[in-house]
């Protein structure tokens, strides 16, 4: 008896047994998408009213709150999400509405101009087609993510796109690459101050960092506020690193004739000299490999020397000829070591090229000898 | 009786020698058959004493020199495989392995691939002497029938040698020539039946394997016995015949002439070996490697023209060849003194050079 009695009751109670959807039909096949769907949260847990009654006044009547605004999203999404009992199980974490409120998103909201344009937790996440983070179709998806920014921050989603993180993101789907809410937050959206920069950044590039703090160039910077990281690699339209920056960023600041030029131009043709002997060997190592020559050692050295150079490169940062030079010189030994093993194999190869004249001797002495013998067997 | 010829007598006693040395002996050897009823000796001597032109001279030698490469393609192919794994995930490892660690594997690997390349030119210049010096008129039809088949089963035998070592250039080429074969109507179907739709995996690997090391040799193998039992049969084509035998200074033009084709392939091998690139992917596109220059003129009309037309072009393309002999009823004369059939086989033949160059950008 107990048992039928659950049972009447669990399927009164489950989502596909609300009525509401008998009027409001287009929105069944958004809600069945959603995480509220599965987890059983039904029409009348947001909009309040009753919805397991076909009568329209019952339905519509005690707490109904019908399409809430802006402000009222916020306590409606509120209730559960920010009560700890109800997101522990889930590990969903329940701060989002603090973290939210601090955020600049959350102070325009409270000051209340314009309160239209400015985004809450349904403009994000969306209303009734709430998704996991992490299914692919959530506009809070990482994937997606500088698409939904980018609905209110149009320029910057723009410049993005053709940033290096983008490119590494979406093109390689290389998750650890960062999007919007990587440097600014998500709940807690800010755009952070020109001393925050670094920090931003070095979440990251924490060696480049660390050679940055303790460079010559982090006290002036901060001094004359120029914007860190951002002074010479941009913002959101961060390309790759190249050595052309090095002519391009330097002249912001100095002019020509001084000493800084002259350091900087130094130091990028030291790394120009070394991703050239990376190339040549690189060039080589593929050479010989087409023949085939054993090349597992070569290429493993080669990459192995060129991901830690790559990794090392934050060194650049200290603008000292000396210290860039120190760390990077055993790579570009490296990459030499490999080019001229590379080439002694090629060498060693080339070698074999000695059999063919042997071989022809030998031949034309054979033939001789045939002629010779077959000159006897006729006089015979 | 010295001990060489009590083995020769007690072997006689036992086995039909003659018949035994005829077989070999049919393949550019011995002019003339070996009767099976006379003494073997005796039928050696009267089969050396035949009057007939030198097998080994100009242009003759252009057979023997087929078969010799055949010969050398049997040879390092076994050696091959020995060490080649036939399979989708070993064949590149054990490719790379042959040429690279194993004792003299670069060598038989690129010579074995040079002899391919020499073997296709080698057929394909013999088939144009054989329209030259008009060859194939009666009782000679034969010859250029069975020069065309081996010249077809030749090609057979080397684009399924093309994807066994499964590198970069071997996967691209399997689709290339898979879509030159497939829409033709004969050769099609039995690509389609063979191969299905091309999947990379162990059967397609094993389906080449099986065909390139036993089929289609054994049957290029049986074409040559044929076609050297047909030249025993009507003579070797015209020519200044001399009046004496040529044996046995015939044997050692034959020992020069292998020397001196084993010089040359050993030359090209070490000089310009085949590059392994990396292994092959199959969602990548390799557009920079080409298919084998015979294809070239097909690749450019199917590309060119619709599906149909081409099929057509393809088919006749293979089946006309083999009426030549009834198309083209002039006079047994080297073709310079015909200029009309002249003016019509070298304008062809220019416009097949012309397509395939135009072929290499397609």
């Amino acid at each position: 008896m107990m048992d039928l009695f659950f049972t009447i009751f669990l399927i009164t109670v489950s989502p596909d047994s609300t009525k509401c959807f008998l009027c409001h039909s287009e929105i069944r096949a958004q809600y069945k998408n959603s995480v509220h769907y599965s987890e059983e949260i039904i029409c009348s847990d947001c909009h309040g009213g009753n919805s397991f009654t076909t009568d329209m006044k019952k339905a519509h009547g005690g707490n109904f709150i019908g399409i809430p605004g802006k402000r009222k999203i916020l306590k409606v999404c509120s209730n559960c999400h920010s009560s700890a009992d109800k997101m522990a199980p889930y590990g969903v974490p329940f701060n989002q509405e603090a973290l939210y409120l601090m955020s600049a998103h959350g102070k325009l909201l409270l000051k209340g101009k314009n309160i239209q344009n400015i985004p809450v937790c349904s403009d994000c996440h969306d209303y009734h087609d709430v998704r996991k983070v992490s299914d692919k179709y959530s506009p809070a998806n990482k994937m997606n993510i500088h698409k939904t920014c980018g609905v209110c921050h149009e320029s910057e989603e723009k410049k993005y796109k053709n940033s290096i993180h983008y490119y590494y993101l979406i093109q390689k789907g290389d998750l650890s690459s960062p999007t919007c809410i990587d440097c600014h937050g998500s709940h807690g959206a800010y755009p952070p101050g020109y001393k925050d920069i670094d920090k931003i950044c070095g979440k990251c590039h924490q060696l480049v960092r660390k050679y940055f703090i303790s460079g010559i160039h982090y006290k002036p910077f901060i001094e004359t506020g120029l914007k860190e990281c951002e002074a010479c690699h941009g913002n959101h339209e961060v390309k790759e690193k190249s050595l052309e920056l090095w002519d391009r960023t330097c002249t912001g600041c100095h002019s020509e004739k001084e000493e800084a030029i002259r350091v900087s131009q130094e130091i990028k043709i030291f790394l120009k000299e070394t991703y050239e002997s990376y190339e040549e060997a690189n060039e080589w190592v593929k050479k010989i490999e087409k023949i085939p020559l054993e090349v597992v050692d070569l290429k493993n050295r080669l990459e192995d020397a060129r991901i830690d150079m790559e990794a090392n490169l934050g060194i650049t940062h200290l603008f000292s000829v000396e210290e860039v030079k120190k760390e990077i010189e055993k790579y570009k030994g490296v990459f030499d070591d490999v080019k001229h093993e590379a080439v002694y194999k090629f060498k060693l190869f080339q070698t074999r090229y000695l059999l063919i004249p042997i071989l022809w001797f030998m031949i034309f002495v054979t033939i001789f000898l045939i002629i010779e013998v077959r000159r006897g067997v006729k006089k015979e | 009786m010295s001990l060489w010829n009590k083995i020769i007598d007690w072997l006689e006693r036992r086995i039909s020698l003659n018949e035994f040395i005829s077989f070999i002996t049919s393949f550019g050897i011995f002019y003339t058959h070996i009767p099976p009823d006379k003494p073997v000796k005796e039928a050696i001597k009267d089969a050396m004493e035949t009057i007939s032109p030198s097998y080994a001279r100009w242009p003759y030698m252009l057979g023997i020199i087929t078969f010799l490469l055949f010969l050398i393609q049997v040879v390092t192919g076994v050696l091959l495989l020995f060490f080649y794994v036939p399979s989708i995930d070993k064949a590149y490892e054990s490719t790379v392995t042959i040429i690279r660690d194993r004792p003299f594997g670069f060598f038989i690997f690129n010579i074995h691939h040079w002899t391919a390349i020499l073997l296709i030119c080698v057929v394909l210049f013999r088939l144009g002497r054989f329209i030259y010096d008009k060859v194939f008129s009666p009782p000679r039809e034969i010859f250029w029938i069975l020069g065309f088949l081996i010249f077809i089963f030749v090609i057979l035998e080397y684009i399924t040698g093309i994807p066994l070592p499964m590198d970069a250039q071997a996967g691209w080429l399997s689709y290339r020539i898979f879509e030159i074969f497939n829409p033709a109507p004969f050769l099609g179907v039995l690509n389609r039946v063979l191969f299905g739709a091309i999947k990379f995996g162990d059967v397609f690997i094993l389906r080449n394997y099986i065909l390139h090391v036993f089929v289609f040799p054994l049957v290029v193998f049986f074409l040559f016995y044929i076609h050297f039992l047909s030249v025993r049969k009507v003579g070797l084509s015209y020519g200044k015949m001399s009046l004496k035998s040529p044996f046995p200074g015939y044997f050692f033009e034959i020992l020069i002439t292998i020397f001196i084709t084993f010089g040359v392939v050993f030359t090209l091998a070490t000089l310009f070996p085949r590059a392994i690139f990396q292994e092959f992917v199959p969602y990548k596109n390799y557009t920079q490697f080409k298919v084998p220059f015979f294809l070239l003129f097909f690749d450019f009309l199917r590309d060119k023209l619709p599906l149909t037309l081409y099929s057509i072009i393809f088919t006749l393309f293979i089946i006309l060849p083999f009426f030549l002999p009834w198309i083209d009823r002039s006079a047994p004369v080297p073709l310079i003194k015909k200029p009309v059939a002249f003016i019509l086989y070298f304008g062809g033949l220019l416009i097949i050079i012309v397509i395939s160059v135009m072929g290499l950008r397609v």
